[in-house]
């Protein structure tokens, strides 16, 4: 067992964890975080994206441990005070959403790089996301969404 | 730290141990030491003669320096098709150099130029080639006890350099075969030359005989095609899911070709 | 219209990207504990003897079952009763379900599992279709017997015979199945979950423990993509799931590992066709032979009626008047094939697709010019004798994909590029396919829907149905067809969570049919309520007018529409006159039939149409093919949502590529070698080429506003069309797909 501390969305915890867990165990089943998904725990799908210290990493590929004194944002994060981050009104709108089990990763990826990058190419976006499989859309709304969101920053 | 413990494995990103980790792989296992504390092993350096990475720098990191683009491209291109955006931010030079897997996609471009391994136990220090720290499918030198410190890489000049590799789709893929290559040469004609070739055999393989064949000559298209069939003979490509023994041999020669056109008209 | 017909935004968005959406995985229970299985790490193999002591051992393990433990039936209820829920004597294939664990925590049960000892007499598999053959394992066969087949043969001025391959295909839902079960205090087995098909999980669960279908609950969580993939097998993870919690009598998560999914869930079964086809000069068919195996693994499933519409759909959508067809599911010590996204018809679709590139090549005429010769058209009958008399696309779908292509053109502008370019060649290619919407005759007894409507004081409204949403977009297709039949926006439609105990029993999400069929059943249930409204409609219109005009939120007459009432001012005046605001609906589709003997009848009550052009680059260097192009034209009646069929199209064409390119499942002695995402390889973003959706819309009188069904057909086309696009670009004839670099290197070595 080992102690931590970690910021998730703004919110300070102090956890007593297994050296084992991994940090996407620990956001599901420590914090509640379930927005976060499981799809493969081999970091070979993206569900399971989460931003931590303004980079999207695979939880399930890190310990939780490795993120002791970090950052991390999650999709819980992103709607704030009832109102909708950009990239969510996109995927709405644009319809870059089907089965939604991809969705939530999917959208942290492209929020890591829209942070970083107000106005990506198209290249850029393709690269932000080529880690995130999603299985139903063909990409291309959800492309188009990013696209959209990043107009509207 | 580490003399007291026992059955314990030190991690660097994560992104191949911590899989291990969850699917019992590793039994033995009792204790993790993390080395991510160790910010001074993140970073990249150099002076006039060489480039110092740090064993915990990330493949990100590698991707987007100036320095690597600038001296060692054939490094930066195999970064740059590492896994996805997410396993690059966390998967580190250092774990895929220890991880020592013929499909590493950093260690072909590692060969090529040359990289010298700092190993350290916390007191003693060792510098070694790459060649010698690797011995094997997925072994290298280091003890228990030791880890990476850094990566020296000797900065050259006018040399070409050249990294392609090849998976079963466009991105996120393990390698089927990959090329690296770096030459220089004088006067039309091949002063030095390394090639180093991935997923071809148990290690990644310095293409030692076609760099025999190839050093001092003139690169016209018959030297070409017999430097290919050379490196056909030289590399020991096996059958798996990812591709057939056959489509590894063609494709690496492929790769050496467009390598060595390229190198001719450089 | 109001709603039918316009992209509305999707009524499960915004759960979806704010991840409260709670799929399998995110439910929990307090004091629930989790269950794994323990599968056969052979392909064939008797089971000796089962030591599960020390597993029982372990901290926190609380129960460890076999087939003992099953106070039911261990038969998985479907279309034969061959499936166990536990194997008993042997396990038929690798990954067969042996014993179940349940724990306090996942680690206790890895452990455990671990510790299972199973002695096992390995016993000689069948693992091929071809040794499967040999051996005459069939699991059914059927037949279709048109015409005078040696009379075609000797009419035609051609004959090719060729034999074609397909392989497995893994659905890779991102979403792997789940269940979380709970005998609740009623004496109930409530089980949440991940699935297309609840009624048959609701069987199944009953059957497992022996209990009456009365005290099974089956809810459908969000179910994270489908495709037929959590059609038939969700039953059996149900199964073990209720199995552990009614014996440990807590709740009991089963989430599968994607490694486990990979394995022992169903997949597209692996085809192989032999295919004989007659023509004239001209091109016109004169005979088709075809002889189709699909691999079914080891048990039957779905097979018999997977192969049941390969069968009805092997000629393709031509006109053939000599036909004869055998078609065989076959049994193999593999994993049990089941449902995917056009079932049974990628496979044999791929065949007559390219016979008739071949057949076009060898007459030197446009591969366009050949199925326009060819294409059924209204009043043409189908292979098994089916007049189709309406909603017949065929022809526009080709037309508009040759359009919107620009077909001819790039015909020849590829042919002098690839002159001139001897490291890439490109090329293009189109296939034109049909698909029968619904079960077709073959799954008649399941052909019903059923519906709940009810209309609350405020106006706003609850639909139940039974069938699923699993990503396709059901939900909001299926509010927009209540919307319109009220003449009120789609806002005021919410659909319930799918409950067995709660909506009548609708057949199963498959077989592109819960538009067509849940959407009548709604209309069904619209139409009586609103005849229950009409009066009170008219006593506060004043009017006398029968036929009242529901549009816009308002009720008002044609001949006078200013004089109107609003829909929420209506309900409000129904409710205080205690007019009953609730209603089942219930639909059953026109007839189909089947003569067993000759193959023939009207196998499904209407078809969709889709063609398909491909244009991929081939690197002459590398073999690699690049999608560059992709266009998709498909009639499905009518697209009730614009933008959900362009999302549908866009997904199922990349699916379809991957089918094409790069999916394949690899097996050593029945063991398989690729089990993750980094071996069974799927499209990635920079996979994905553009994609240009056509929609047709030729009416069917039968459907909801004219909707027949299409969310299959998207996939179905795609193999073909690339495969002919590859032959354009290279003049290679791929047999076997997918055409991976290796595949396509030793082909063109092979044929020179």
């Amino acid at each position: 067992m080992t102690e931590i501390t970690i910021i998730v969305n703004n919110k300070k915890h102090t956890l007593t964890i297994p050296g084992s867990m991994t940090l996407l165990e620990l956001l599901r089943e420590k914090l509640s975080l379930t927005g976060t998904k499981e799809g493969c725990s081999k970091g070979e799908c993206g569900a399971c994206t989460v931003i931590v210290n303004g980079d999207a990493v695979n939880s399930c590929l890190m310990l939780a441990a490795q993120a002791d004194g970090a950052e991390i944002e999650t999709i819980e994060a992103l709607e704030k005070n009832g109102r909708l981050h950009p990239l969510q009104e996109a995927f709405i709108n644009e319809g870059a959403v089907q089965c939604g089990f991809c969705t939530p990763g999917m959208i942290m990826s492209a929020k890591a790089l829209l942070d970083k990058k107000s106005n990506p190419t198209d290249n850029e976006i393709k690269t932000a996301l080529e880690g995130n499989l999603c299985r139903c859309t063909g990409y291309a709304k959800i492309i188009s969404a990013v696209k959209s969101a990043a107009k509207q920053k | 730290m580490t003399k007291k413990l026992k059955n314990f494995c030190f991690l660097a990103g994560g992104t191949d141990l911590v899989v291990q980790l969850k699917e019992n792989k590793l039994p033995q296992i009792k204790n993790i030491v993390d080395l991510s504390a160790l910010t001074q092993l993140r970073g990249i350096k150099e002076d006039k003669k060489n480039a110092y990475i740090g064993a915990l720098t990330k493949i990100s990191d590698i991707q987007n320096s100036d320095i690597i683009k600038k001296y060692f491209p054939a490094l930066a291109a195999a970064a740059c098709c590492l896994g996805s955006k997410q396993i690059r931010n966390l998967a580190t030079i250092g774990g895929n150099l220890v991880n020592a897997s013929p499909i590493g996609d950093t260690l072909p471009s590692l060969f090529v130029y040359g990289a010298k391994i700092v190993t350290t136990n916390g007191k003693n220090k060792k510098i070694i080639p790459i060649e010698k720290f690797i011995t094997g499918y997925r072994k290298t030198v280091l003890k228990q006890g030791e880890i990476v410190k850094e990566i020296i890489l000797p900065k050259t000049m006018n040399y070409f350099s050249f990294f392609k590799k090849a998976g079963q789709r466009k991105a996120v893929v393990m390698s089927k075969a990959s090329i690296a290559l770096n030459g220089l040469k004088i006067s039309g004609k091949i002063k030095d030359i390394k090639i180093a070739a991935g997923s071809v055999g148990p290690r990644v393989l310095r293409a030692k005989k076609t760099e025999n064949f190839l050093r001092g000559k003139i690169l016209q298209n018959e030297t070409i095609i017999n430097a290919v069939n050379i490196l056909a003979r030289e590399i020991t490509p096996i059958t798996d899911v990812r591709s057939t023994a056959e489509y590894r041999t063609h494709i690496s020669g492929e790769f050496l070709k467009e390598a060595l056109c390229e190198f001719a008209k450089h | 219209m109001n709603s039918v017909g316009q992209s509305v935004i999707r009524k499960d968005a915004y759960e979806k990207i704010t991840g409260k959406a709670k799929f399998a995985a995110d439910y929990n229970f307090s004091g629930q504990l989790y269950g794994k299985v323990i599968t056969s790490p052979h392909a064939y193999a008797k089971i000796k003897t089962i030591d599960m002591k020390s597993a029982l051992g372990t901290p926190g393990v609380k129960a460890v079952l076999t087939h003992k433990d099953i106070p039911g039936k261990n038969i998985v209820p479907l279309v034969f009763p061959d499936m166990p829920f536990l194997a008993q004597e042997d396990a038929k294939f690798f990954g067969e379900a042996i014993a179940l664990i349940a724990a306090e925590t996942p680690d206790a049960a890895n452990e455990a599992a671990r510790k299972i000892k199973i002695d096992y007499k390995i016993l000689k598999p069948v693992l091929t279709i071809k040794e499967s053959i040999k051996q005459n394992k069939i699991i059914k066969d059927y037949k279709i017997i048109k015409g005078d087949i040696k009379k075609g043969f000797r009419e035609a001025d051609y004959v090719i015979e060729n034999e074609y391959h397909t392989p497995y295909q893994e659905h890779a839902y991102l979403e792997t199945n789940g269940m979380v079960a709970e005998l609740t205090d009623n004496g109930t087995m409530t089980v949440f979950g991940s699935m297309q098909c609840p009624f048959y999980v609701h069987d199944a669960v009953a059957q497992i423990l022996g209990f009456p279908q009365n005290k099974v609950q089956i809810i459908q969580a969000t179910t994270g993509g489908g495709f037929g993939g959590k059609e038939d097998v969700p039953s059996l993870y149900a199964g073990w799931a209720s199995l552990l919690s009614y014996h440990t009598k807590r709740p009991v998560k089963l989430i599968l590992s994607r490694e486990e999914d990979l394995i022992f869930s169903s997949k597209r079964h692996p085809g192989y066709i032999k295919y004989k086809t007659g023509f004239k000069k001209d091109g016109t068919l004169t005979a088709v032979e075809v002889d189709y195996y699909l691999n079914g693994g080891a048990y039957a499933t779905l097979s018999p009626i997977v192969m049941w519409r390969g069968l009805i759909h092997s000629v393709g959508p031509y006109k053939c008047d000599n036909v004869r067809v055998k078609a065989a599911a076959m049994m193999t010590n593999l994993v049990p094939c089941g449902a995917f996204r056009g079932f049974g018809t990628p496979q044999v679709l791929f065949a007559h697709e390219g016979q008739m590139d071949i057949i076009a090549d060898k007459l030197g005429l446009d591969p366009a010019e050949l199925r326009r010769k060819n294409i059924l058209r209204p009043g043409d009958a189908t292979s098994t004798n089916q007049l189709l008399t309406e909603s017949v696309g065929m022809e526009s779908t080709l037309e508009a994909a040759l359009k919107e292509s620009g077909w001819s053109v790039k015909k020849e502008q590829y042919k002098k590029e690839n002159k001139e370019n001897d490291a890439v060649k490109k090329g293009i290619g189109v296939s034109t396919v049909f698909y029968g919407v619904g079960l077709g005759a073959g799954g008649k007894r399941l052909a019903r829907a059923g519906t709940f409507v009810q209309i609350f004081k405020d106006g706003s409204v609850v639909v139940s149905v039974g069938t699923t949403e699993m990503g396709q977009g059901m939900i909001t297709v299926l509010s927009q067809i209540t919307a319109e039949a009220f003449g009120i926006n789609c806002e005021n439609i919410k659909l319930s969570k799918v409950d067995t105990t709660r909506v009548p029993d609708s057949g199963p999400t498959v077989a592109s049919r819960a538009t067509f069929m849940s959407g009548n059943s709604i209309l069904d249930a619209c139409a009586k309520i609103k005849e229950r409204m009409t009066p009170v409609a008219q006593k506060m219109l004043k009017t006398s007018d029968l036929k009242l005009t529901w549009k816009n939120n308002f009720i008002f007459t044609e001949s006078n529409p200013e004089n109107k009432i609003s829909f929420s001012d209506l309900v409000k005046e129904c409710w205080e006159q205690r007019v009953h605001l609730t209603q089942q609906g219930w639909y059953m589709p026109p007839d189909t039939t089947f003569d067993p003997e000759t193959g023939l009848g009207n196998a499904y009550f209407t078809y969709s149409y889709a063609t398909n052009i491909a244009e991929v680059e081939v690197n002459t260097k590398t073999f690699e093919v690049k999608i560059i192009n992709h266009t998709a034209a498909h009639d499905m009646g009518r697209a009730i949502n614009p933008a959900l069929t362009q999302g549908q199209i866009q997904g199922g064409v990349l699916q379809g590529i991957g089918y094409a390119l790069t999916e394949e499942i690899l097996h050593k002695d029945g063991i398989m070698l690729n089990p993750n995402f980094s071996t069974y390889i799927i499209p990635t973003i920079h996979d994905a080429p553009p994609i240009h959706p056509i929609i047709i819309e030729e009416n069917y009188s039968h459907g909801p506003f004219g909707a027949k069904g299409f969310g299959e057909l998207p996939l179905m086309g795609v193999a073909p069309a690339v495969t002919n696009a590859v032959f354009d670009a290279t003049g290679v004839r791929m047999f076997e797909i997918p055409i991976t670099p290796e595949r396509l290197m030793k082909e063109r070595q092979g044929q020179g």
